[in-house]
Order: C-alpha cells, then sequence, then structure tokens
C-alpha cells in the first residue's frame, strides 16, 4: 500500500509498543530484543497481531535495533540479515495486504565523529544495509525513529534513500529545558524537521519524548515550519515504580485526548511508543472515529 | 593573556589542540601542575557545567571540552602524580544491565573527571552486583548508574538492594540518570541523589563528597 496516497484519504493509526511489551511477556532483560524474529517469531507475530485487532493501519517491524553497529554490541550481527528479513515476513503475515509494515530503523548507539569515536562511512553504511535488506523483504514505508541526533538520523533517511524509493518517516526525540524543547544535542524541533525533510524524509515527527502532552507541544513547533510535520508517537506518559513494577502513567483515555489537537495541527500518523498497549491503540482509534 | 587562563579558554571553547598544545608549553614554563588542574582544567569544566546547565551549550560542546580536558589532562598526569596530588574521591559508573547505551554514562564520567574524581567506568550492561562489588574495591564513595531504556532502569533499585544488604550502615552514597528516570523513581527506589545531567551529576558527587 502506498503511505502517501492512504493519508490523502485521511489519517492513519499506528502501532503501540513492542520492546515494553516482549518485557512483558518475557523477554530476557539484556537481550536483543529483535533476536526474537528468529527465536520465537510466534510471540512478535501475536504481538502485532493484538495491534492490528486493535485497530492500526500500520505496524512496525521488529527491528528497531537491528544493525551492525547495535547487533555487534549483543554478539548477533553475524545474524543481521535473517534478523530483518524475518522481522518484515512476521510483520507481513499480520498485515496481509489491508495494513501497512514499516521498517523500524533506531539509532546505532554511537557517537558520531568529532564528538564520539564513530566515522559517518560507518554509520551510513550500516543503515544502507539495513535499507536494502527492508526494500528486498518488501516493507511500504521507513520509519526511522528515536533519533536524538539530528546528523544521524540525516545520515539514516540519506542512505535509506540511496537503497529505495519508499516513503521515508523520520521521528526524533526531545527534552523541554530552559529554552523549551531540544535534542540532546541542542536541535529544536523546528530545525530538525527543517533539515530531516531537506535529508529526503517524507514526513516528520517525534516519538518517545515523553505523553501526548509533550507530543502536541513539539508537533506545534514543527508544524511551524512545515506541513509534512505529521508524525506523533507519543510514550504513555513518563514510567514510575510502584511497588516492583515499572509504570506508564498515562492511560488509553487521556492518551486519546491528544487525537483532536493533534489533527488539528496537521498531525496524521498517530500511534504510541513505550509503555503504550494494544488498549492505547483502541482508545485512539475510536478518538478518529473508528468503530 | 596569562598562559593559565588560555589553557582554560581552550577547554572552554573545546579545542582540543590547543588545549595540548597549551599544556605542554605552561609545563615547561614551569607551572605548578596542580594549579593548571585547579584553575584551568577543572574551572573551565565546572564553567561548561554551568553553560549546560543553563541550556546554554549542548552534548556537542560539552563532549569537545571534555575531550581537551582530557587532552590536556593526559599532559598533566605524570607531574600530577609525581607531585603526589590525589583525586578528589573516586567514583563507580556504568550503565545498568541490559541496556547498551553509553552516551550519557560517557558524559557523566568525563564531567567527574573534569571535575577532579578518580572515576571508575564499569562500561555498559552491568549487573547490580558489579557495581557493589566494584565500589567496595576500589573504595569508592559513590556509585553512578545510567539506563536509557525504560525496560531496563529498574534493574537500579537492585544495585541499592545488594549495597544496603552487604553493608547496611555504609557511607558509599548512589546516583542515578538518564532519559526516562526521574527524581521521583529515584526516591521511590531510595537512591541518594538524581542528576537530570551530566552536570548536575557532577554537583552531587561534589555534595556526596562533601567537597562542593
Amino acid at each position: 500500500m502506498d503511505l502517501v496516497q492512504r493519508l490523502e484519504a485521511g489519517p492513519v493509526l499506528g502501532d503501540g509498543a513492542m520492546g515494553t511489551m516482549l518485557q512483558g511477556q518475557g523477554l530476557r532483560s539484556g537481550a536483543a530484543p529483535e533476536l526474537l524474529n528468529l527465536e520465537n517469531p510466534g510471540l512478535v507475530g501475536r504481538i502485532h497481531a493484538g495491534y492490528i485487532d486493535a485497530g492500526s493501519e500500520y505496524i512496525e517491524t521488529n527491528t528497531f535495533g537491528a544493525n551492525r553497529l547495535k547487533l555487534s554490541q549483543h554478539g548477533c550481527d553475524a545474524r543481521l540479515d535473517e534478523i530483518v528479513l524475518r522481522g518484515v515476513e512476521i510483520a507481513r503475515r499480520e498485515t496481509g495486504d489491508t495494513s501497512m509494515v514499516a521498517g523500524s530503523v533506531g539509532p546505532t548507539g554511537r557517537l558520531l565523529e568529532p564528538h564520539g569515536d564513530t566515522p559517518h562511512e560507518k554509520v551510513h553504511e550500516a543503515f544502507g544495509e539495513v535499507a536494502r535488506l527492508m526494500e528486498r523483504a518488501g516493507v511500504d514505508f521507513f520509519l526511522v525513529e528515536t533519533m536524538t541526533d539530528l546528523e544521524e538520523a540525516r545520515i539514516a533517511i540519506g542512505a535509506i534513500r540511496e537503497a529505495s524509493r519508499r516513503p521515508v518517516v523520520a521521528t526524533s526525540v526531545f527534552a523541554k529545558g530552559a529554552r523549551g524543547y531540544r535534542s540532546i544535542m541542542g536541535k529544536s524541533p523546528e530545525e530538525t524537521a527543517t533539515a530531516l525533510i531537506d535529508a529526503g524524509a517524507t514526513f516528520v515527527g517525534t516519538n518517545c519524548s515523553g505523553g501526548i502532552e509533550e507530543a502536541i507541544e513539539i508537533m506545534k513547533a514543527m508544524a511551524s515550519v512545515s506541513t509534512a510535520a505529521a508524525v506523533a508517537q507519543p510514550n504513555a506518559g513518563i514510567p514510575r515504580m510502584e511497588g516492583p513494577d515499572l509504570v506508564y502513567p498515562e492511560t488509553p483515555a487521556a492518551m486519546a485526548l491528544g487525537v483532536r489537537p493533534l489533527l488539528a495541527l496537521g498531525v496524521r500518523m498517530i500511534g504510541g511508543c513505550c509503555g503504550t498497549t494494544p488498549e492505547h491503540i483502541k482508545a485512539l482509534a475510536s478518538a478518529l472515529g473508528r468503530s | 593573556m596569562e598562559i593559565v587562563t588560555e589553557l582554560r579558554e581552550a577547554v572552554v571553547r573545546g579545542d582540543m589542540a590547543k588545549a595540548r598544545e597549551l599544556a605542554e608549553k605552561a609545563l615547561k614554563a614551569g607551572h605548578d601542575p596542580a594549579v593548571l588542574l585547579n584553575d584551568a582544567l577543572i574551572s573551565g569544566m565546572d564553567h561548561v557545567g554551568e553553560l549546560f546547565k543553563a541550556n546554554e551549550v549542548y552534548v556537542p560542546e560539552v563532549l569537545l571540552s571534555a575531550k581537551s580536558m582530557q587532552q590536556a589532562m593526559q599532559v598533566l598526569k605524570p607531574s600530577l602524580v609525581k607531585s603526589g596530588i590525589k583525586p578528589r574521591g573516586t567514583v563507580v559508573v556504568g550503565t545498568v544491565r541490559g541496556d547498551l547505551h553509553d552516551i550519557g554514562k560517557n558524559l557523566v564520567a568525563m564531567m567527574l573527571e573534569g571535575a577532579g574524581f578518580e572515576v571508575i567506568d564499569l562500561g555498559n550492561d552491568v549487573p547490580p552486583e558489579r557495581f557493589v562489588d566494584a565500589a567496595f574495591e576500589h573504595k569508592a564513595s559513590l556509585i553512578g548508574m545510567s539506563a536509557l531504556l525504560t525496560t531496563t532502569m529498574y534493574t537500579m533499585k537492585e544495585t541499592i538492594e545488594i549495597l544496603r544488604q552487604r553493608r547496611p550502615a555504609t557511607a558509599i552514597r548512589t546516583m542515578i540518570g538518564g532519559a526516562p528516570v526521574t527524581a521521583a523513581f529515584a526516591r521511590e527506589i531510595g537512591a541518594d541523589g538524581y542528576g537530570p545531567d551530566a552536570a548536575t551529576a557532577v554537583d552531587l558527587a561534589k555534595q556526596f563528597t562533601g567537597k562542593a
């Protein structure tokens, strides 16, 4: 399915968290969640299916950390190809032709030169490799997400553009400080949106930066510079400990209250990040007027 | 300009080559390495920390300053060791078990070094017991834990529990930080301090070691 055409017909609903869902179902802390594409594809498929049942019109592949630089820290970079290919396959099995598959591309976890020790070419190569695999496996679009370094996001978009003609959606993380929302590298939502579009992103937005309120404020800033500011995937609030459990406090109902203001800003791809569940997606679906 | 001031400014500006060159020049000219350490490197990094807390600069500028400080520090170290200058205190830092993100932790480690602390960096994916073992082994006064993932931050609680079990009356303090961590979370798990950013982590370390 073509994302751009689909969006002309109205907003689309994404899925919720994968990582925190896997955690809730016994993912060993410290293990690469992407390895489950090979070791427990049934579990990954069931999480996708839960979101599709809740109303998700696109779901994200379980490939967030599936790049050579990050997998090598887990000692499983040799399995990169099968992790990515199977990841797309598992998602496609659940979507069929009725929902879209978004190829999830997360950060490498390395700092680029000159601030860190990783050369740009190395990061470009790592993203290019993932992009070619996803193109081959047939994702509907790419979702570059949870980016904190604008430069790394730009490299990812560029590498994907070289490997595929499918749309590239890019979302970044911001936190509020004395000078308003900034990435840890000091970039504002406005300059981030402009630079990501400039690098070739089809749509831009934010994910993970806090709950629904934070997402609205960040999207307001991005919307002020571009009509391509279209994506919000917030967390279910900021987590806290309750007894032995880590709890995400934002309820599905609270999250759904943000749909109207987001739509008013021109946001038309809405989903959830850490702590969100099929219940959150159901609430978003009903706020979008889906039955 | 006086060379100590010049060196301090090279650190603040994040000019690595200049910081190294000036440190060499200053030593050759007979400047006291302890003065260079305190009045140029530590003072410069203090200033960068203030700018960072005020959102005047962000992570890239701090990293470049910290690298410049390290460049100068490499030059000064042999002389400092010779003249018996002791670090301000020892801090054990690491990213918690299951978490491979070390950008924030590295920043904290560099800024602690910049403030004159001895830093034992355990890297990432550090199990709770290792934090405690390392703190005992290196006679550290403080354990600093970092987490980027909401799925790993709860292991901070285990470290604190193990520490208190093994030494109920310990003077070793704990501080935590990382994107999903909040002051409320720190209170809930019984951490002694919460650093919303690397500069505040340094302030906490100074407080906890009684040398603010």
